[in-house]
């Protein structure tokens, strides 16, 4: 019969605070630069250039198609070769946590954007506006609603993914936790510890994305014309 | 200010299916034309010609001073749509803006006016529409006909001197359709801006239209006062229709 020894992890708790601190920092700059990234990718799939249309399309399926382990791993190792620059740990995992995310944020952004009816962009042009001008003020207001659900699933996928960076020995929550086990031979108590971390870390996040997602909801359901009667 | 329009032998393929074959007419200022025909003739995809949002293979289109032909600069693309105002059928309000926003974007924007002005024009422009009431809701807590008559009063903020209707009632239910039509009617009796309307609504073109034009299968079949056009007209294939369509409607 194991015998569970929790006092450990109330005596190692710091251990876990500044493990999920990296951890937290790890994501967010993964999201800034994979969503800057990925937006700017989604528009040159859009544009009329088609090499640089072709070029974006390349982009998303290789970083779609590479998992993020290998891409972690490559980058650590490859671009001190290529670049002859050593890369911190850290910085390769931010690197290869944002590649990948772009290439989703890329699809998510393309997809929202094209989901807005053409009937939209043609009200804004019959008036006179550019495409430009539509494209500013009519589609992409609407596309961002759309588009906010599946970003903040993909942000919540992001902080788990991060754990990976523990590979390359990237002081984040899994990685502290891993030397912990080496020393105290504790690996049930502390795993158990760290799930419950990253659930205390996604839980607001699912939260928030909640109340946003019913916020948009509530400010317009979207008619497109459609004959949504509501006034009798 | 109204304008006069001018269509000279448009046409217009999809691939192999001919839709337009060689359409002219004319409109005077300050006139209104009602186009009729059956589904597929050709009618909507004319009105869209006419500010270029369907692109057509050959012919020219004038507006005013402008005379565009189908490889027409975007910049004066721009500067004739402008002058236009198109109604749609599905209305196409902007969702995430409030009915003041949907009036106030373009003008703002394209004209050049500040906010105050704009706003005061909106509100005109509602109150004449009879949705001044609605001025800070969205679109999606409005009816089909409030919606559309907001889509009229949009089109109205930019001041244009032709109006383009486009089957502005067949999305709305039957009993919406009188609120839509009575803005219409107000705007056609003053006879400020040149209209062409296309329209199921028989005794809609009969009572606004100057003239009515009957399109078939992409060609302009005959065009008269609503009068002769409804009551004994020339064509067979004009009788033909409008046998069908006024049996329908218990004209």
């Amino acid at each position: 019969m194991y015998q569970w020894d929790w006092r450990l992890i109330s005596v190692y708790k710091f251990v876990f605070v500044q493990g999920a601190l990296i951890t937290i920092w790890l994501t967010v700059l993964a999201v800034i630069l994979g969503t800057v990234l990925g937006t700017l990718i989604a528009f040159a799939k859009k544009s009329r250039n088609r090499i640089v249309s072709w070029l974006a399309l390349g982009y998303i399926e290789l970083f779609r198609a590479i998992p993020i382990l290998v891409l972690l791993i490559w980058v650590f190792y490859v671009v001190p070769i290529l670049l002859n620059w050593r890369i911190s740990a850290f910085l390769a995992s931010v690197l290869a946590l944002s590649l990948n995310l772009s290439a989703f944020v890329a699809e998510t952004v393309r997809a929202a954007i094209e989901s807005i009816p053409s009937s939209q962009f043609e009200s804004g042009l019959a008036l006179g506006m550019s495409p430009q001008q539509v494209m500013f003020q009519i589609i992409i207001p609407q596309a961002v609603r759309n588009m906010v659900p599946n970003l903040m699933g993909l942000y919540i996928s992001e902080l788990k993914n991060s754990s990976l960076a523990s590979v390359i020995a990237v002081n984040e929550l899994l990685h502290r936790s891993n030397i912990l086990i080496s020393e105290t031979y504790r690996p049930l108590e502390i795993y158990t510890a760290v799930a419950v971390v990253y659930l205390i870390m996604i839980l607001p996040l699912v939260w928030v994305s909640r109340v946003v997602e019913r916020h948009l909801a509530r400010i317009d359901k979207p008619t497109f014309g459609m004959d949504y009667e509501l006034s009798h | 200010m109204s304008l006069v329009i001018k269509v000279d032998n448009v046409r217009k393929r999809y691939g192999a299916n001919e839709v337009l074959k060689g359409i002219s007419f004319d409109v005077n200022p300050g006139q209104v034309v009602a186009i009729i025909g059956t589904s597929g003739s050709g009618k909507t995809t004319m009105l869209r010609c006419i500010n270029f949002l369907t692109p057509f293979e050959s012919g020219s289109i004038t507006v005013g001073d402008f005379n565009l032909t189908p490889n027409a600069s975007r910049f004066d693309v721009r500067a004739l749509r402008k002058k236009i105002g198109y109604v749609f059928q599905q209305f196409n309000l902007w969702p995430h803006k409030t009915v003041l926003e949907n009036l106030i974007l373009a003008p703002m924007m394209l004209n050049g006016i500040d906010k105050t002005t704009a706003v005061e024009k909106a509100q005109l422009f509602l109150k004449r529409v009879g949705l001044l009431q609605k001025i800070n809701e969205y679109p999606s807590r409005l009816s089909g006909g409030q919606q559309q008559r907001v889509a009229i009063a949009r089109a109205l903020a930019m001041d244009p001197q032709v109006l383009l209707l486009d089957e502005i009632t067949s999305a709305l239910d039957p009993e919406l359709v009188g609120e839509v039509l009575k803005v219409v009617r107000e705007i056609a009796q003053e006879h400020q801006r040149t209209l062409v309307i296309v329209t199921h609504e028989m005794a809609f073109a009969r009572d606004v239209a100057d003239e009515v034009i009957f399109m078939d299968h992409g060609v302009i079949v005959e065009r008269g006062k609503p009068q002769q056009i409804f009551s004994n007209p020339d064509q067979e294939r004009t009788r033909q229709f409008l046998n069908r369509i006024l049996s329908n409607d218990g004209f």
